[in-house]
């Protein structure tokens, strides 16, 4: 090997990474390895705990035959360094599961296998939820979870200020109106802070028919209006008394829209567990009401989606077991105690279980599945930009910027994310 | 003749076995401190030029590194994020470090009268040094919760005092950081003060009795003086401490609200972690040892460059 300048730099670099990696790994020590017959190593940031562990692994897992696994539990908060620290050490796992808006940018660093079309075959996943799992025209990933965001309000309020379910607002400007109706003495109509405050302008930008990228996700698309009429219906709500920064839910204490203190709450369907363990009493069909977001111009409802998608990786050194893995996964009979285990909606809309049908987030999402979008990421740039986005929009909300301002700045960090793509 | 011819024969001999004992001494010296040097080479000083190296690239962990020359320094000058995150750092190592000196100092000689309790006292101080960061965080979190979940809002609502946003205000989330590093970092530095006030030999307070100084006089120019090396070394290892913190914010504020509370170790993270540039992390990873050099170079000065 010929030492130059670029073949240093190149080993330093890994050198950094393995570090980093060897700082990250898990004791454990069986992450990966590429994988080979009979042996998959996984990472997930779902089924954390010793019951989520115990559910994947003990029930879903052993039904997979002649296979070993080496399972990586993490969170969705390190996902992102821990994949990307892998990917830098040579150490992939074989199945990645991932979120939406990440397909792109893992898609476009060759970090994950491209997926027949054919595996989805029979598995009645909804085709909109594809939207997510491709890159350039090729499939990248299978839909497994869904977290969508629907807005629950509390019946007794609504009563309250003779809004019956019948005549919700179907464009933005009346469900302003309405906010300031439903408004309780001493709190919020809406609680919109608890959430991711990225997602929540993400949400309010699909709204007003916007998008984060082009098409091809290589150009900034929230510049053409969209992104300032977003956040500038955010700071409207805040001028109008209906939502305020400081209400916002704290760690490991219920939300406000738990507490009474907010009528309306923007909600992650994954919610739901811990919404029927803590306050079952909110979540019956007589307390609680849902809807989604209406948009800007009264035409139809939106809804942000999230999720977890399957994917494999480029590296494996046996894709077609993988591959027989995602489909594995993807069955009834193995869906069914994975959903139960995290309380999330199932890609599939075909589960006629209790398990499903019991959880009302999940059967009012399914039912909304046409609406779904992603509106965040779209680019391979996204993982670069996505971190940024909270602090400006926040920016803007406490009145530090107008919305233009903090708009142009996202933007011109996107265009120099962009510019390294 | 035989005495003086004698005498420097057997200096003679001597010396090269002097020279032998040194020479022998200089390399076990050099064989104890191998491991060491090897550990401070292998782990301090290569991950440090690695970090230079890697400052004047292009580097996304998931392509090899590509040159950039200066341009990571120059988008780094052009970052305000960047400078208020260092400014961030500032205010809390001028507001937190004094002040959480101030008071080390005060309970350091208030333990050291020897009055019944001290022990108990003395581990209740140090407990927040030994208790982990995220604990910490977790239970300032509970404290600054917003509406009446919170402790301070709970008890202020008895006080009449309306509730405060504290960590959700960018004009409150500094100050509640800043309190809490202090809180922190007061048991360590308490104890270090306690250790040296130790040391002081108590002939001088009572010379300086009989002399007639007054309490505040022997505090002013025995205590002080002496606790100079002390007040330097904590001095200086807040001040890096400081500019280290970085779990506390992970947790407490992630920087925010709308990045008021975000420091340089938290940048450097969202830079490298979050949007993978690895380069300009490492860039933006000396200019933090650059800003650490001169700022302890600069304690030097302030506490008359004793440090023995």
């Amino acid at each position: 090997m010929e030492l130059n300048r670029r073949n240093f730099l190149t080993a330093a670099g890994l050198g950094v990474g393995g570090l980093l990696l060897g700082a990250c790994g898990s004791g454990g020590g069986t992450g990966g390895g590429g994988g080979g017959t009979g042996r998959v190593s996984i990472l997930t940031p779902e089924f954390a705990g010793t019951e989520g562990k115990e559910t994947f692994e003990g029930t879903i897992l052993s039904g997979f035959p002649d296979t070993s696994f080496a399972v990586d539990y993490t969170d969705w908060n390190r996902l992102n360094e821990k994949l990307s620290a892998a990917v830098a050490g040579g150490v992939v796992a074989d199945l990645i599961m991932l979120g939406a808006g990440w397909v792109e940018p893992f898609a476009h660093k060759g970090v994950l296998a491209e997926l027949p079309d054919s595996l989805a075959d029979g598995k009645a996943i909804n085709e909109n939820l594809f939207k997510v799992a491709g890159y350039e025209g090729t499939t990248y990933a299978m839909p497994y979870f869904v977290d969508g965001r629907i807005l629950m309000y509390h019946r007794e309020m609504f009563d309250k200020a003779g809004i019956s379910e019948d005549a919700l607002p179907t464009n933005l400007e009346d469900f302003r109106e309405m906010l300031k109706e439903v408004k309780p003495d001493g709190g919020v109509a809406i609680d919109l802070f608890t959430q991711n405050l990225r997602q929540v302008w993400a949400h309010l930008l699909g709204a007003f028919g916007g998008s984060m990228f082009s098409e091809d996700g290589m150009s900034v698309a929230f510049t053409d209006g969209s992104g300032v009429d977003a956040l500038q219906y955010l700071l409207d709500l805040v001028d109008d008394g209906t939502i305020d920064f400081s209400v916002q839910g704290a760690e490991g204490q219920p939300r406000p829209w738990q507490q009474k203190v907010a009528a309306i709450d923007l909600q992650n369907s994954s919610a739901w567990p811990s919404l029927t363990e803590q306050t079952p009493e909110l979540v019956t069909p007589e307390s609680m009401g849902m809807m989604l977001l209406p948009s800007a111009d009264g035409g139809d409802p939106v809804m942000f989606q999230g999720g977890t998608l399957l994917a494999v990786s480029s590296r494996s050194k046996d894709p077609e077991l993988v591959q027989e893995l995602v489909s594995f996964l993807l069955e009834p009979e193995n869906m069914l105690p994975a959903v139960e285990m995290v309380g999330k909606v199932p890609s599939r809309d075909d589960l006629d279980d209790p398990i499903v049908t019991d959880n009302l987030m999940a059967t009012y999402i399914i039912d909304n599945f046409e609406y779904a979008t992603a509106y965040e990421g779209g680019s391979p740039a996204w993982m670069e930009v996505r971190g940024a986005v909270e602090g400006e929009i926040e920016a803007a909300v406490v009145g530090q910027k107008t919305a233009a301002e903090a708009i142009d700045a996202l933007a011109s960090l996107a265009n120099d994310a962009l510019t390294r793509v | 003749m035989t005495t003086t011819t004698a005498a420097p024969a057997a200096t003679g001999r001597r010396a090269p076995r002097r020279q032998t004992l040194a020479r022998r001494q200089a390399v076990w010296g050099w064989v104890f401190a191998l491991p060491a040097t090897l550990h401070i080479a292998l782990w301090t000083g290569f991950p440090i030029l690695v970090a230079m190296l890697l400052s004047l690239t292009h580097y996304d962990m998931l392509n090899p590194p590509s040159w950039a020359g200066i341009s990571n320094y120059t988008a780094i000058a052009n970052d305000p994020l960047f400078w208020r995150a260092m400014w961030h750092n500032l205010i809390i190592a001028a507001v937190g470090i004094p002040v959480s000196m101030l008071l080390a100092l005060v309970l350091a000689v208030l333990l050291n009268q020897g009055v019944r309790g001290t022990g108990a006292f003395r581990t209740a101080v140090f407990l927040p040094h030994v208790t982990a960061t995220v604990a910490i965080a977790m239970i300032w979190l509970w404290i600054y919760s917003p509406g009446q979940n919170g402790l301070l809002n709970y008890v202020g609502g008895f006080l009449g005092i309306p509730n405060q946003p504290f960590l959700n205000s960018p004009s409150q989330a500094l100050p509640a950081v800043i309190l809490v590093t202090i809180w922190q970092g007061l048991g360590l530095k308490t104890m270090i003060y306690l250790a040296s006030l130790q040391t002081i030999d108590q002939q001088l307070y009572e010379a300086a009795e009989i002399d007639g100084a007054s309490a505040v006089q022997r505090f002013r120019h025995i205590t002080v003086p002496i606790l100079a090396p002390t007040t330097f070394f904590i001095l200086v290892t807040s001040i890096i401490g400081n500019f280290q913190t970085f779990d506390l914010i992970y947790v407490l504020t992630s920087g925010g609200p709308a990045n008021s509370t975000t420091v340089v170790t938290y940048e450097i993270y969202e830079t490298a972690f979050q949007q993978f540039r690895m380069g300009l992390a490492s860039a933006q990873s000396v200019v933090l040892l650059v800003v650490l050099v001169v700022l302890t170079v600069l304690a030097r000065r302030l506490t008359g460059g004793r440090d023995d």
